[in-house]
């Protein structure tokens, strides 16, 4: 099997939200999702377009074209779907993800990761 | 966003827009944007970045920088034949290199501002010419601000004949990155021709090392058998460099 690309974390977060927003991985739709993720930090619309690039430029996405819609003033949006390419790269990343994860919790302690554990729960709230 | 922008707003952002992601672009802004002051910091901060992805994935790094070797030959040559004399100007090689570098940053815009899908002749060659004018129109400028000393217009005539001819060259022969049809319907050839887009630092290493061989060659011939010894195996260098890519894309 051929090596894959690996993903930068921005990468990470802009392939998640496209795996998430299912039918609707629109330009804003996708740009709404990355900010949700990558909080606190803020995240610039034009860093999303040159990532949605360089992921279609390396086979982890497509695009396409969609009907012009009165809310976009009459503009068409372009739509994001996974690539089997990138849904192969997201889950390696989530894998080495979940090693760093269990690597931190084991020199750190379990209570350590539960207490971010529940922080987060608390955020996504 | 609430209110339609300004519509000279949008004349404008449609020509600054390459038109290939101006639609979804446009849409996407008009979509998220609620006021046209937040509108205008939106634009300000997404139109370099979407202009510098679309020259990322258009401008072709290899083929440019053979572009611009052969341009600067073209000029370099057209200095050496202009006279002796004129090569030991102040700060010569660098003032040569100003045409070359406008005629590639005229190549790289028109790249980028292509309109995916439409193929022509006269497209091939667009992108020298815009850089070809961009040239004269800084010579005009260097001379009416009497900035930096302007090449002699000789020296301009033949050096953009030749290099432009190059330049054109060049392109038939690596096309640029978005004419190349895409997906099952393209010809078996087009099919097989893997552009270079820029990208990392390590890519343009072969090149570095290629520019750094070139220059130790042209400085042993210069000091075994002179200028034209010098002239003629830098010449040799690109022409197989140039058969080389061709024949390595093309495979």
């Amino acid at each position: 099997m051929a090596r894959l690309d690996s993903l930068g974390q921005f990468e990470q977060l802009v392939l998640t939200a496209i795996l998430s927003l299912h039918d609707d991985a629109y330009g804003v739709t996708i740009h709404t999702k990355v900010q949700e993720l990558a909080r606190p930090k803020s995240v610039l619309l034009g860093a999303v377009y040159v990532t949605l690039d360089r992921l279609e430029d390396k086979g982890f996405i497509a695009s396409w074209l969609s009907d012009p819609t009165p809310e976009r003033g009459g503009r068409a949006k372009r739509c994001y779907r996974l690539e089997a390419l990138g849904e192969r790269a997201l889950q390696e990343s989530a894998v080495t993800a979940k090693r760093v994860w269990d690597g931190i919790a084991e020199v750190w302690g379990k209570e350590w990761a539960k207490e971010w554990g529940k922080r987060w729960t608390r955020e996504s709230n | 966003m609430r209110a339609a922008p300004p519509r000279m707003i949008e004349t404008i952002l449609c020509l600054l827009i390459p038109p290939a992601c101006r639609e979804e672009v446009l849409g996407d802004l008009y979509e998220s944007c609620d006021s046209l002051g937040q509108y205008i910091r939106e634009v300000l901060r997404v139109v370099p970045m979407v202009v510098f992805s679309r020259i990322r994935r258009t401008a072709d790094s290899r083929v440019l920088l053979m572009q611009a070797v052969a341009l600067y030959l073209s000029f370099l040559g057209a200095a050496w034949q202009a006279g002796n004399t004129f090569l030991l100007q102040d700060s010569i090689l660098l003032r040569l290199a100003i045409p070359p570098a406008w005629v590639v940053f005229g190549v790289i815009l028109d790249d980028a501002y292509a309109i995916p899908g439409r193929r022509s002749f006269i497209k091939q060659m667009r992108g020298t010419v815009l850089g070809l004018a961009f040239a004269y129109l800084s010579q005009v400028a260097f001379s009416v601000g009497n900035l930096i000393p302007h090449l002699p217009l000789n020296i301009m005539f033949i050096g953009s004949a030749a290099g432009g001819l190059f330049s054109i060259g060049l392109r038939y022969l690596f096309p640029s990155v978005i004419d190349r049809p895409a997906g099952a319907g393209g010809p078996a050839l087009w099919l097989k021709y893997t552009p270079q887009p820029l990208r990392t630092a390590h890519e343009l290493a072969p090149v570095a090392k290629f520019l750094a061989f070139v220059s130790a060659l042209a400085f042993i011939g210069g000091q075994l058998g002179g200028q034209l010894l010098a002239m003629a195996l830098i010449f040799a260098s690109i022409l197989f460099a140039i058969v080389r890519e061709w024949r390595r894309r093309w495979r």
